[in-house]
């Protein structure tokens, strides 16, 4: 029991109480039995406070290295070795008439790295000069002669003799290294829906046609998010094109996942001396902590909303910020926060958290505009569904306001109703944060501000929701849900 | 410059032509003062290399300017120049153009000079001439004039003792100045790296290995900057809007030799055809024969050989005696050209070897053309022919067409017009193109020849592919079984004919097939190739999606089934994914705000498209994937139940 104690001493004095609390929610579930036997293994290696805090900042700074340099292709995933392996051997043999590769996944699933990585391996395997890589990005090349115009000078900066290059501008470095058939070219086109709106398609048509004509070796690589791209190529380059169309993989399975995390937070033979003295309970005690229910459920909650690499490597990356050691080198996570922080990311709360923040009179105001448009609503849909979202003056909106306050029945939200000028300043700030909005564009000089209708951006059940955990107004709102619902 | 100094011994020897020397070397020195300052200060530092001719044989001293032909000259102040002619004395007729090697006389007999012809002017001895044009055109009151860039021999220079120079070898020099042509003796071939070979040239070859520099008296190995010196030798790279446009575009000229070499099988009867247009039409020129059809329009879909056919034609005539020099041709692709006004500039650079703004060109070339007509009718004689007529070859039409369709009209005007020696081969895709498209004057100029290129049948395929196989692929045709060919024929001609396509699929299938391990390719891999690259699309990228993203699209679907495709609103998608998810007790803790990020995720991938409004909620959606795919794709899962169902629970 000496040891328990000793382990349940904050090991730092800068970790925060909820460190501490999720120590004992997270950390003391954990097999207790499991983490006593690798204590007594290591009981020797017993480090005072300072010692603790360098060294977690030691293995801190090598789990993010590691976790910066890990391969989609090093990942013990079948999906993605096999993928990288067939796009490989297509770069290192295309065919003579020129070889076209898309990649298609949604935004964050790993396109652009897998497309780095190989051809980073493809650089480094083989000569300069023989290797052309010509990177274009849809969003900013993809304008007319953009894509020509960035060819052209990147092909001119990858020709060694800098001289050469001022001397000659007129040149055409695409024909004269054409001649050399050694020559490899490999377009990079990220966002390649971009290339595809372009009028005509010429750019690719140009690439095809010049990969046709000189039967030079080379291929396009272009990923993309639009899973149906190939069918907005035009006829002449849809012929052209070799239709080699793959889908990103996604992670399927939480062992899967497991695995790769597994790889990712374990210290290696070839980490630094200083923190090879901790490397077995650490990676024993990782490997029994990624195997918990309580991570399972963390990591099902990922798979389930976003699998992708970048949500992944998100996730990765907020657990070892949180990562804390103890004197024996043994891990402890917070998941709370990893699960926090991962979601955050996700920027999917922000409406809300700016609903919070509003004040009562405006609360009061948007309340009124609710209820008006719930009715509205309500009055429509007995006779047709409407496709229209109803609007709304100010004049209407504070009517409806002032109704409500001097209404006996109901207990008011404002203490006291306030004046129009006032109420107008309110309305005025809801419109510039854009939870009101006006349907159209406003009519200039048509009908003073006042009168101009406005429409509620937010659902009714996303205002009640988020107002009952309002500081000041959730009381009265509670009566006012009530009151709607009847 | 000792061999210069020698040379200049030689002028002595000269009769009739010292007299006029004089007045055509201040010329030339004055000209090129006026060109380039660059030029100038290295020319003021060497002493001329001017030659004259020491007459040998006893008929050259009956020498003069003998022209057959000028073929375009510009007035520029009293300065003749051409680009191309055609010198003869006695029955030997050779043609002289820009970027040949030549050896010159020098005093030596058996010792002749090589240079490469920069530049050639035509000056006239009297400049006040009234009747410039006709004194020229007989080669009576002018003279030619070639400027040379040189290349030395070892013997003439010190060569440094650290590069040994074989016998045959030549330097590359910055040294450039003018001579007459009576200098010229014969052509020969110089050739930069060692593995070009020289193919059945019948003169003499050298190599060139080395640059000499004139001034400093270097000598240093080729460059880059020296090849491009040699390469420009189309003329000069001037004013051709936007450079990046040629960077692809240039090869049309070189390579077009490359892809036609392989024989082109299962077009006979169009390639007849073509080629039976092109020399009727040729002769129909040379002979001045006016009027008659000199355009053609050539449709097909994509991938049936179109461009192919009429490559593989030209090469043919190229190689005929019957038909060198009487044409020339040009390839216009619409593709390729930034914009469809550089197709003045390409057919003029191409006619006269010189790059030009594409409006400049388009009034040249218009007066060109119509200068013509004009002087047939005044000189009124029947001998209006052209030795050379110029075949123009629109590819893809459809994109040269402006919104007036004026490149387009032009060329056909030019075609159309009495004697002039344009012919237009156009291309595209579309049958009725001249119809449909085209402004009826110019359908009616284009739109009476015409050849339809079907797509390949299943037996042309399949011939194609037994020839081109070993060219196309890494492979031997061995490695494919003959039914799963078959199959591929089959299959392609049935959808689109587009030999492309039967080309990828086979890949794909050699590929496959090498994956599985199996020594010949056979009909399950032909099969599984064709899925793979042409059905499976949509059912993979909704396999990848994720469970969330499953749900709402499900919830979508639904929704589109119930309500109709029209009215799906996003509010009402988030509350049936909010029901649904109840239903399945699918833990997805989802709310507004996440359903709509997952819809605009989805909406970039395309799955759906969000017509926008300016309230969230009522985003319009439209499904963009079929129903029944969808359920294909989720099979298994707990939505293909409640897909099958969706009628029972009502949403």
């Amino acid at each position: 029991m000496q040891l328990r104690n000793k382990r349940s001493d904050p090991p730092g004095a800068t970790k925060s109480r909820q460190h501490k609390k999720a120590r004992k929610t997270v950390a003391t579930k954990q097999g207790n039995k499991n983490k006593q036997e690798c204590v007594s293994q290591v009981a020797d290696i017993l480090l005072d406070k300072q010692q603790c805090e360098m060294l977690q900042e030691q293995v801190k700074e090598y789990l993010l290295r590691k976790l910066c340099q890990t391969r989609l292709t090093s990942w013990d995933d079948q999906e993605f070795s096999s993928l990288s392996k067939t796009i490989e051997s297509l770069v290192r043999n295309p065919a003579p008439q020129g070889e076209s590769i898309i990649l298609i996944g949604p935004a964050g699933s790993g396109k652009k790295k897998l497309v780095e990585e190989i051809v980073q391996k493809m650089k480094s395997e083989s000569q300069t000069q023989r290797l052309k890589v010509i990177q274009l990005y849809g969003t900013f090349h993809a304008h007319g002669e953009g894509p020509m115009r960035e060819t052209h000078l990147q092909l001119k900066n990858s020709m060694p003799n800098t001289e050469v290059n001022q001397s000659t501008t007129e040149a055409d470095f695409l024909e004269d290294t054409a001649n050399d058939s050694s020559t490899k070219y490999i377009f990079l086109l990220y966002d390649f829906e971009y290339f595809v709106r372009e009028k005509n398609q010429s750019f690719l048509y140009r690439i095809f046609e010049f990969f046709q004509r000189n039967k030079t070796s080379g291929l396009v690589l272009a990923t993309s998010q639009q899973h149906d791209l190939v069918d907005s190529l035009e006829k002449r380059i849809k012929s052209r094109f070799s239709h080699r169309v793959y889908y990103m993989p996604t992670f399927k399975d939480t062992r899967q996942v497991q695995k790769i995390l597994r790889s990712i937070f374990s210290i290696d033979a070839d980490a630094p001396s200083s923190i090879l003295a901790v490397k077995q309970p650490f990676n024993q005690e990782m490997s029994q902590l990624f195997g918990d229910t309580t991570w399972n459920q963390a990591l099902e909650e990922l798979l389930k909303s976003t699998p992708n690499v970048s949500s992944f490597l998100r996730f990765a990356f907020y657990t070892i910020t949180t990562m804390s050691l103890d004197k024996f080198g043994i891990p402890k996570f917070d998941l709370d926060i990893v699960r926090h922080g991962s979601r955050q990311l996700r920027q999917s709360a922000g409406r809300m958290e700016m609903l919070k923040n509003l004040s009562v009179l405006e609360v009061a105001l948007l309340a009124a505009l609710c209820r008006l448009t719930c009715r509205q609503l309500e009055k429509s849909e007995k006779g047709q569904s409407c496709a229209k979202p109803v609007a709304f003056s100010f004049e209407r909106i504070y009517q409806e306001y002032i109704k409500q306050e001097l209404n006996s029945d109901s207990t008011p939200i404002t203490a006291d109703s306030y004046k129009r000028p006032i109420a107008w300043k309110a309305f005025s700030r809801l419109l510039d944060i854009q939870l009101i909005r006006f349907p159209e564009r406003r009519g200039e000089g048509r009908n003073a501000m006042e009168l101009q209708p406005v429409i509620l951006v937010i659902s009714p059940e996303e205002l009640s929701q988020v107002l009952k955990e309002h500081p000041y107004i959730s009381l009265a709102m509670q009566r006012w849900n009530q009151h709607r619902k009847e | 410059m000792q061999s210069a100094g020698k040379r200049k011994l030689a002028a002595t020897t000269k009769g009739r032509q010292v007299k006029d020397q004089p007045v055509a070397t201040s010329n030339t020195c004055k000209k090129r003062k006026r060109r380039t300052a660059s030029v100038t200060s290295v020319d003021s530092y060497l002493p001329r290399r001017i030659y004259f001719v020491k007459q040998i044989q006893a008929d050259r001293k009956t020498f003069r300017v003998p022209f057959v032909q000028v073929l375009q000259t510009s007035d520029q102040k009293g300065l003749k120049k051409s680009k191309k002619r055609n010198q003869k004395y006695d029955d030997i007729e050779t043609t002289i153009s820009i970027g040949d090697t030549v050896l010159v006389c020098s005093d030596q007999e058996d010792f002749p000079f090589i240079a490469r012809i920069e530049d050639i002017a035509v000056k006239p001895h009297k400049v006040s001439t009234n009747k410039k044009e006709e004194n020229w055109q007989h080669g009576r009151n002018c003279s030619i004039w070639l400027s040379l860039r040189w290349f030395y021999q070892p013997s003439e220079i010190v060569v440094p003792p650290d590069i040994q120079l074989e016998n045959d070898d030549v330097l590359f020099s910055n040294h450039i100045d003018k001579n007459n042509v009576e200098c010229y003796l014969d052509k020969c071939c110089v050739i930069f790296s060692s593995n070009e070979k020289p193919s059945d040239i019948e003169c003499s070859v050298f190599t060139c290995r080395y640059f000499y520099d004139i001034i400093t008296g270097k000598v240093r190995s080729l460059q880059m900057e020296d090849r491009q010196v040699l390469s420009q030798t189309d003329g000069k790279l001037g004013s051709v809007r936007n450079k990046e446009a040629k960077l692809l575009l240039r090869s049309s000229e070189t390579n077009v030799t490359k892809v036609t070499k392989s024989v082109l099988v299962g077009r006979e009867t169009e390639m007849e055809r073509i080629r039976e247009f092109l020399t009727q039409s040729i002769s129909d020129v040379s002979q001045g024969r006016s009027k008659g059809e000199r355009s053609l329009y050539i449709n097909g879909v994509p991938g049936t050989g179109k461009t192919a056919s009429v490559r593989h034609v030209f090469e043919d005539l190229k190689g005929n005696p019957n038909y060198i020099g009487k044409f020339l041709s040009v390839e216009i692709n619409g593709m390729l050209l930034s914009d469809p006004q550089e197709a003045y500039s390409l057919l003029y650079s191409t006619i006269f070897k010189k790059h030009i703004g594409s409006m400049k060109a388009a009034q040249q070339l218009d007066y060109y053309f119509g200068e013509r007509k004009t002087l047939n009718r005044n000189s009124k004689k029947g001998d209006g022919a052209f030795a050379v007529c110029i075949i123009a070859v629109l590819d893809e039409l459809d994109v040269l067409l402006t919104r007036r369709q004026k490149v387009v009209y032009d060329f056909l005007e030019w075609c159309a017009r009495e004697n002039s020696p344009l012919i237009v081969v156009a291309i595209a895709n579309t049958m009725d193109l001249p119809e449909r498209v085209l402004q009826p004057r110019i359908g009616s100029r284009l739109g009476v020849n015409r050849l339809s290129f079907a797509p390949y049948t299943n037996a042309q395929l399949r011939n194609i592919l037994d020839t081109q196989i070993p060219h196309m692929l890494p492979c031997s045709l061995d490695k494919f079984e003959p039914l799963a060919l078959e199959l591929c024929c089959k299959k392609v001609a049935s959808v689109t004919g587009d030999v492309r396509r039967a080309f990828h699929v086979c890949q794909r299938a050699l590929e496959i097939a090498d994956q599985n391990g199996s020594e010949l390719v056979g009909m399950t891999h032909i099969q599984e190739a064709f899925v793979e690259m042409y059905n499976r699309g949509p059912i993979i990228s909704i396999g990848q999606l994720s469970l969330a993203e499953k749900a709402v699209y499900c919830a979508a679907l639904l929704c589109e089934r119930y309500y109709g495709a029209d009215s799906i609103f996003l509010a009402k998608v988030a509350k049936h994914t909010l029901e649904l998810t109840q239903r399945l007790t699918l833990d997805l803790e989802l709310d507004n705000a996440k359903i709509l990020d997952i819809c605009y995720n989805l909406s970039f991938s395309r799955h759906i498209t969000l017509q926008w409004s300016s309230v969230e909620s009522f985003h319009k959606i439209f499904c963009n994937v079929q129903f029944d795919d969808f359920c294909y794709a989720v099979q298994g899962t707990v939505f293909s139940d409640v897909l099958n169902n969706w009628t029972k629970h009502q949403l």
